[in-house]
């Protein structure tokens, strides 16, 4: 019997003998080959541009001629930035941010879907909970009753406004719920078997089987509170505790120069000049760009078999 | 019996203790709290960003819990206005007030008629300053103290922004002496000046705007909405006696003709109106800009930045010229009865009293000639390059003057250079100013150029014939500012001002840029029909 | 029958007869239902402000209610509003269309590609812009298309061209706005369309190699249909978003210039909500947008079933 592997290669050499046999077909490879390679730069070119505007002295910045290349290399921009406590402590906010919120979703994303996996039989509240869930996702009651349930709650000007309110996210609730459902029974039975009640085996069996959809969704996750700006706004009591993207707002947008003193217009000029921006910008996307290369490899699966319900 | 003597001898020194503490605490205005008292406030502004200071623990609350024994809790603070606003409105909702509150009209009213504000009639009389009531508050016009009453109560202390400042046009001398040009006297000739520049190859632009093309107070159009009649946010007095929203007055159609002109013809930079435009500063310090229209501060920051060779680039500075066709010239002074501030005590405030005191201390020692620390509690000398704005750390209110204070200090301190230095004793602000022109003549007669530059501006702003406050005294003594003459805000008023100014800034800047098709008539008229109408009717309703 | 499947079929068997309410995982729930009672019903009850004559003084509780009034104030009276349903309308359209194509022409197109490494090269460079958030993106699209020294530009002036202020103008501003969408979703989009294109079945290709066909008829004939199910189910589940053009684009990029064609229902919502303290009518729009936006999605999630055959919940 021929295994699919096997198979998919003979393809690829059927395919490959194919396209050196045709002129107009490798004509063709080759503008692939080229669209993509320009659609796969355009979606870098932006960021080298800023690294060498961040690297660049102010007059080429402002005389436009920096492209890819920095001219007159200095280091000042990051300099200046690191040397910045509000800078950093923003940086180091959002870190925290990031880390404690991913771990509560996650937290709070696998125990709920994993009884949701369950038949109704097994777990009776499931077609409640749908429902519910359902229904909830269908409705949103606004900003300002949410703020009024997170004051009631004590929750505004506190760090945890930031990470509780998005903990369950009811969409990779069902995306993690179908992945469980594809996760062999046998195993289950196994584990039973064993002794193992449904909590054991949910972080025995289900879990370690379920990497992929798991590590989509703290990727997910992550990036969603690394990027948030809105919330840090509207929940954190004081500027200092903003995490970096609502920090990061003050520097690339123009405040309303009617109200600023003098001084204040002193300080915008110094904190927003162009290469400033730049650093800051390129500082605040390195941690993204380092870690999803490395969950990369889960999204396929992780997020096709959760998607699309057997 | 010995016994006795001495607990009598305790008893009476206790007791004379008591009351030397009693008359610290007498002291209605500046009297320490026995007990420590917090004051919550909320702040309009950026932690600090390198850490040196903390809005509670800076040169103002030290003093404070030093001398009246009170301590500010900050509540919250926000780095933008836009965060600041959204913050402010969720406390409304939530009721989360602070001790301490700055308010618009709509929010004055609004917590006002829920009960949140305190009356402080009583207190009001029995502590504020004397001086500050006699000079700041009461010496405001009579609708702008009106307003801080309700059913004859006062819940507030109100400030108007009244203001006799209004632009001034700033000139490049340089440019303007290398065509040989005079400065000139009417519009007509200042607008042909600023083509000449670009004609010449001098300047890169005639004009530049920033991203609020009416209002930012950089370099807007005011000054030559001024100069032809025309006045942005400004309800006026039509000649039928009935009140006009100006901007939909034909002179303003004039003006945004004259503006499309130079945009067609390259005079205004290309990305006017939008935020990247605060590239301003870089066509100022590059000079392709030689004639601004801005507001009294350009002259402290950015023009003292465009220098060569360590000498400032001089810039002339005349009042808005008024243009040939206009019979009836003023300008617009800032400030409108409706739009107050109002400085609140919340209703659940133990001690409206410890408010009052920080109000008292914040503008006294700016303000008044005998208590005054300015040096202090204004601008702090750290050496001779660096000072630190003082004033800018008060985490409650920025600090209240006399009314007018800057065009009258322009008015005291030529007079002091005319040699009639009787005058500057009024206020501490006059003698700062006059010290500040003194070290710019001192540093022009010794040719040190580093000490020019840092007074340049100071000289620019207060230094007798020809400074810009002098220029608006002037314009005052003359009776030449004009003013809002709005004095209500009806409930329809704030629900479309919003969505009325926003089409009408929009339409200012599509009819320059060309991108609109609709005319000044048909702006006009769509104002009115999308509720300019029925608020031109609510505003005259008493007429 | 194989052995393995028998055996699966006697352990469903015996799991069937043995299935009994499991108070275990009941239990795991109730954290789930807290966080729903909590996060996602309470605030449904500031709902009623829409209703409300709401004034502060008088709170949610006992303020005077006004029935249809704010929503028959809001669709009669509120100047401009039309125009701001027309740019939502029109900008979510503009967006759904290239940025539902995109992805999928760039997945066949993937497809068609042998080099392993130049694949995953490609497709590691193309998912970057989607974990890059509106406020850094706008930093970049600013000072990339500003007139006078941005990148753009100067390459523009170096053609010999006139400078043009995307950002500043009606004409071009709802063409950054699309372009720069769908720049940062395509990349992202073709990860669903990869994963169907790995399940098609090979041996289709090399029958329809050994027939005859060329590459662009088996692109036509084999690997689109193959993803034409999933295709059709985005283009369902997409159609519910009609109303949301995207505040965090939008209101990091827009400007007082550009507010005739750019402004939309949330960014809208937000300025008249927490700029002027319109609580009653701003909550009164949000809620006929949510009104609206479930119709639209219980209708598409229905559809999608009976199309399809695909099942969301």
């Amino acid at each position: 019997m021929v295994t699919a592997e096997e198979k998919s290669k003979n393809l690829v050499m059927n395919r490959n003998r194919q396209i050196r046999s045709s002129p107009v077909e490798k004509m063709f490879t080759y503008l692939i080959y080229g669209v993509l390679g320009i659609l796969g730069a355009s979606c870098i070119l932006p960021f080298i541009h800023l690294i060498a505007l961040s690297f660049s002295g102010s007059d080429p910045i402002k005389a436009g001629i920096v492209s890819l290349w920095p001219i007159e290399f200095n280091t000042d921009a990051y300099k200046y930035a690191l040397d910045h406590p509000a800078f950093m402590r923003a940086f180091g906010i959002s870190v925290v941010r990031v880390i404690v919120g991913v771990s509560f979703s996650l937290a709070m994303l696998v125990t709920t879907a994993y009884p949701l996996s369950k038949s109704n039989e097994a777990c009776p509240l499931n077609p409640l909970f749908k429902a519910l869930m359902i229904i909830a996702m269908l409705t949103g009651g606004g900003l300002i009753p949410m703020y009024l349930v997170m004051s009631w709650l004590g929750l505004t000007n506190t760090f945890w406004a930031l990470v509780v309110p998005g903990m369950l996210s009811l969409w990779n609730c069902f995306m993690v719920m179908n992945f469980f459902r594809n996760v062999p029974g046998e195993l289950e039975e196994a584990a039973i078997v064993d002794g193992a009640n449904s909590f054991q085996v949910m972080t025995r069996v289900y879990i370690p089987l379920s990497v992929p959809v798991i590590a989509s969704m703290a990727l997910f996750t992550g990036v969603g509170h690394w990027n948030d700006w809105f919330s840090g706004m509207l929940y954190m009591a004081r500027s200092r505790d903003y995490p970096l993207q609502t920090y990061l707002r003050q520097v690339v947008t123009t405040p309303n120069f009617s109200s600023l003193t003098i001084e204040e217009m002193q300080r915008y000029a110094q904190i927003n000049s162009k290469n400033n921006q730049a650093a800051q910008i390129i500082i605040a996307t390195v941690p993204i760009m380092c870690v999803y290369p490395f969950l990369q490899k889960y999204f396929m699966t992780g997020l096709t078999l959760g998607g699309v319900k057997g | 019996m010995k016994k006795l003597l001495a607990v009598l001898l305790a008893l009476t020194m206790l007791l004379s203790l008591a009351s030397m503490a009693e008359t610290a605490a007498d002291d209605p205005w500046f009297g320490r709290f026995d007990e420590p008292v917090t004051v919550r406030v909320v702040v309009n502004g950026a932690d600090s960003e390198d850490g040196s200071w903390t809005w509670e623990d800076n040169e103002w609350t030290r003093e404070w819990l030093e001398r009246f024994n009170i301590k500010i809790e900050v509540m919250w603070n926000a780095n933008t206005d836009e965060a600041y606003n959204t913050k402010f409105a969720m406390a409304m909702v939530t009721g989360e007030l602070p001790d301490l509150l700055v308010l618009n009209q709509k929010q004055f009213r609004e917590l006002q008629a829920a009960g949140k504000l305190a009356d402080i009639t009583d207190y009001y009389e029995e502590n504020i300053y004397p001086y500050l009531k006699e000079k700041v508050i009461e010496a405001q016009p009579e609708s702008a103290q009106a307003a801080a009453f309700v059913d004859g109560r006062r819940y507030a202390i109100t400030t108007s922004g009244f203001g006799t400042v209004s632009r001034s046009i700033f000139i490049r001398r340089d440019y303007r002496e290398k065509l040989g040009l005079e400065i000139p006297t009417t519009m007509e000739e200042l607008i042909d000046m600023g083509k000449a520049f670009v004609d010449e190859g001098l300047a890169k632009y005639a004009f530049v705007l920033t991203d609020k093309v009416t209002g930012s107070g950089y370099t807007d159009m005011q000054a030559v909405c001024n100069a032809y009649g025309a006045y942005p946010g400004l309800w006026i007095e039509g000649e039928d006696g009935k009140l006009v929203y100006s901007p939909t007055t034909e002179n303003m159609h004039t003006v945004l003709d004259i503006f499309k002109d130079l945009y067609d013809n390259g005079y205004i930079q290309p990305t006017f109106a939008t935020e990247v435009s605060d590239n301003v500063t870089a066509y100022i310090k590059n000079g392709e800009v030689g004639i601004l229209g801005s507001d009294f501060w350009v002259a402290t920051w950015p023009l003292p930045i465009t220098y060569e060779d360590g000498t400032v680039i001089d810039w002339d500075i005349i009042s808005v010229p008024r243009s040939e066709t206009n019979e009836d010239f003023h300008v617009q002074g800032t400030g409108s009865a409706a739009s107050i501030s109002y400085i609140c005590v919340n209703a659940e405030c133990e001690h409206p009293e410890a408010v009052l005191r920080l109000f008292n201390h914040t503008c006294s020692v700016n303000t008044d000639p005998e208590l005054q620390e300015t040096d202090r509690f204004h601008t702090v000398k750290v050496d001779e390059e660096t000072s630190i704005s003082v004033h800018m750390h008060n985490p409650t209110v920025r600090y209240w003057s006399v009314p007018n204070v800057n065009t009258l200090t322009g008015w005291a301190v030529k007079e002091a250079l005319d040699g009639n230095t009787q005058y500057l004793a009024e206020q501490p602000h006059y003698q700062q100013q006059y010290d500040n022109v003194q070290k710019y003549l001192k540093a022009v007669e010794a040719g040190d150029k580093d000490a020019i530059r840092a007074a340049w501006g100071s000289n620019k702003l207060f230094g007798g014939v020809g400074s810009i406050f002098y220029n608006f005294y002037e314009l005052y003594h003359n009776n030449l500012f004009i003013f809002d003459a709005l004095t209500e805000k009806s409930e329809d008023y704030d629900r479309l001002w919003g969505a009325l100014s926003q089409y009408e800034n929009t339409f200012y800047v599509n009819y320059i840029c060309g991108t609109e098709e609709t005319t000044f008539e048909e702006f006009v008229q769509n104002w009115m029909d999308m509720g300019g109408a029925l608020l031109t009717d609510q505003v005259n309703a008493d007429r | 029958m194989t052995s393995a499947a028998l055996r699966a079929q006697n352990i469903k068997k015996h799991h069937k007869k043995s299935v009994r309410t499991d108070y275990m995982l009941c239990a795991m729930l109730i954290p789930g239902f807290i966080y729903l009672a909590i996060f996602e019903f309470a605030p449904l009850f500031g709902l009623v402000i829409g209703f409300q004559d709401f004034k502060l003084s008088t709170g949610v509780f006992h303020s005077g209610w006004k029935g249809l009034d704010n929503f028959r104030y809001i669709f009669t009276m509120y100047p401009g509003f039309w125009n701001i349903v027309k740019n939502t309308v029109e900008i979510a359209l503009l967006k759904l269309c290239f940025g539902f194509t995109a992805p999928i022409v760039v997945s066949l197109m993937l497809h068609e590609v042998t080099h392993s490494a130049y694949k995953r090269t490609i497709q590691t460079l193309v998912y970057i812009p989607h974990f890059v958030s509106w406020v850094i993106l706008a930093g970049i699209l600013r000072s990339m298309l500003d007139p006078d020294n941005g990148l753009i530009n100067t390459i523009i002036k170096l053609f010999g061209g006139a400078p043009v202020y995307f950002l500043g103008s009606n004409t071009t501003f709802r063409g950054v706005l699309v372009v720069s969408d769908v720049w940062k979703g395509f990349g992202w989009g073709t990860i669903i369309y990869m994963a169907a294109l790995t399940g098609i079945d090979p041996a289709l290709y090399e029958a329809a190699t050994i027939d005859g066909a060329n590459r662009f008829q088996r692109a036509i004939h084999i690997t689109l249909p193959g993803i034409l199910p999933i295709i059709t189910l985005n283009l369902i589940l997409s159609i519910p978003g009609i109303l949301n053009a995207g505040f965090d684009q939008i209101f990091n990029l827009y400007n007082e210039r550009v507010y005739k064609t750019a402004d939309v229902l949330d960014t809208f919502i937000y300025r008249l909500g927490i700029l002027d303290s319109q609580y009653a009518l701003s909550t009164a729009i949000g809620l006929v947008k949510s009104v609206i936006g479930s119709v639209l999605l219980i209708g598409s999630y229905k559809f999608a079933e009976k199309a399809v055959g695909y099942k969301v919940f």
